[in-house]
C-alpha cells in the first residue's frame, strides 16, 4: 500500500520534473528562435550586406548553446515554480535579457559598413534603432508586466 | 489576459511593419535600380562646375544633406554643402564650385557625404571618399 503510493507520487514529480522540462525546451526554442535569428534578421534583413555582422554571431555555435541553455533553464524554472511570485519574475528576466541579445546582435541598431567603390572607399551607416522601440515597447514591456498582472490576479481570485 | 497579450503582440507587429515600411520601399527601389535610384551628375558650366544628385526613390529623405569637400595640394579644403528639408523623388541636391578656386592646384581628394532621415524614420549616412590627383 505504502509502496504503491510512494511510486505514486515519484511517478507524479517525475511527470511534473518533464513537463516542466518538456516546457523550458519550447520557451528556450521560443526565445533562441524570436531573439537570435527571427528580430535581427527581420530588423537587418532589408539592409544588405550589413546584415553580415548578424548571421556570423548568430551561425556562432559557442553563442547559439549559451543561449539556448540560459533560456531552456529560465522557462524550466518557471515552469516548476508556477504559482509562486518567481515564474512572472522569471518570465520577465526571459524578456528583459531577450531584448539585450537583440541589442548586442543588432550593434544597439546601427548598422555601419564600409565597402569597396571603385577606386574609393564607401562607407554607410544605417541606424535601425526605431524597430527597436517598437520590439521593446510591445513585446518586451508586455513580456515583463503581462507575467505580473497575471500572478496578482490569480493571486487576488485565490485570497478572494 | 493571453487575449490581451496577443493583442499587444499584433498591434506591436503591425507597427513594426508600419515602422520598416519606409525602409523597405528604399531598400527595394537601391536594390532594383542602384543606377538611377540615386545618381550623381557633374556639369560644366563655363567658370562654374556644377555637381547634382539626383533622387529617384519612392520615400522622402528628410533633413537630407549633401557635402562635398575637396581637398587642395596645399592643404585647402573647398567645402559645397546644400540642403533639403525634404528631398522627394525627382529632386536635386546642387552644388557649385567656382573654377576659379582650383587655379593653379591639384585636387588631392574629395569626399562626398550624404546624410538624412529615410521616411523621416531612419538615419542614414552615405560617404564616398577617393583620393588621386588632377
Amino acid at each position: 500500500m505504502v509502496a504503491s503510493i510512494v511510486e505514486s507520487d515519484w511517478k507524479t514529480i517525475a511527470g511534473k520534473i518533464i513537463g516542466a522540462i518538456a516546457h523550458g525546451a519550447i520557451g528556450m526554442i521560443f526565445y533562441v528562435l524570436l531573439y537570435l535569428y527571427i528580430l535581427p534578421k527581420a530588423i537587418t534583413g532589408l539592409a544588405g550586406d550589413l546584415a553580415s555582422q548578424v548571421a556570423e554571431a548568430a551561425t556562432n555555435t559557442e553563442v547559439l548553446l549559451t543561449f539556448a541553455v540560459f533560456f531552456l533553464g529560465l522557462s524550466t524554472a518557471a515552469r516548476a515554480l508556477r504559482g509562486s511570485i518567481y515564474q512572472p519574475l522569471l518570465h520577465a528576466i526571459s524578456s528583459l535579457v531577450g531584448f539585450f541579445v537583440l541589442l548586442y546582435f543588432t550593434n544597439g541598431g546601427v548598422l555601419d559598413s564600409t565597402i569597396q567603390s571603385g577606386e574609393g572607399m564607401m562607407h554607410i551607416m544605417l541606424d535601425l534603432s526605431p524597430v527597436l522601440y517598437v520590439v521593446f515597447f510591445f513585446m518586451t514591456v508586455p513580456g515583463i508586466v503581462i507575467p505580473f498582472i497575471e500572478y496578482f490576479l490569480r493571486f487576488g481570485e485565490e485570497e478572494g | 489576459m493571453k487575449s490581451l497579450h496577443f493583442t499587444v503582440l499584433v498591434v506591436g507587429f503591425l507597427f513594426m511593419v508600419a515602422v520598416l515600411y519606409p525602409l523597405a520601399v528604399f531598400a527595394y527601389e537601391a536594390v532594383k535600380n542602384p543606377d538611377t535610384a540615386i545618381r550623381f551628375e557633374t556639369e560644366d558650366q563655363g567658370d562654374t562646375v556644377e555637381f547634382r544628385l539626383i533622387y529617384n526613390i519612392n520615400i522622402s529623405i528628410n533633413d537630407a544633406v549633401l557635402v562635398l569637400n575637396i581637398t587642395l595640394d596645399n592643404g585647402t579644403v573647398i567645402s559645397l554643402t546644400d540642403t533639403d528639408e525634404s528631398l522627394h523623388p525627382g529632386e536635386a541636391l546642387t552644388l557649385t564650385l567656382d573654377k576659379n578656386q582650383l587655379i593653379g592646384h591639384n585636387v588631392t581628394s574629395t569626399d562626398i557625404k550624404l546624410a538624412g532621415e529615410i521616411g523621416g524614420v531612419f538615419p542614414i549616412t552615405i560617404e564616398l571618399g577617393q583620393g588621386g590627383g588632377g
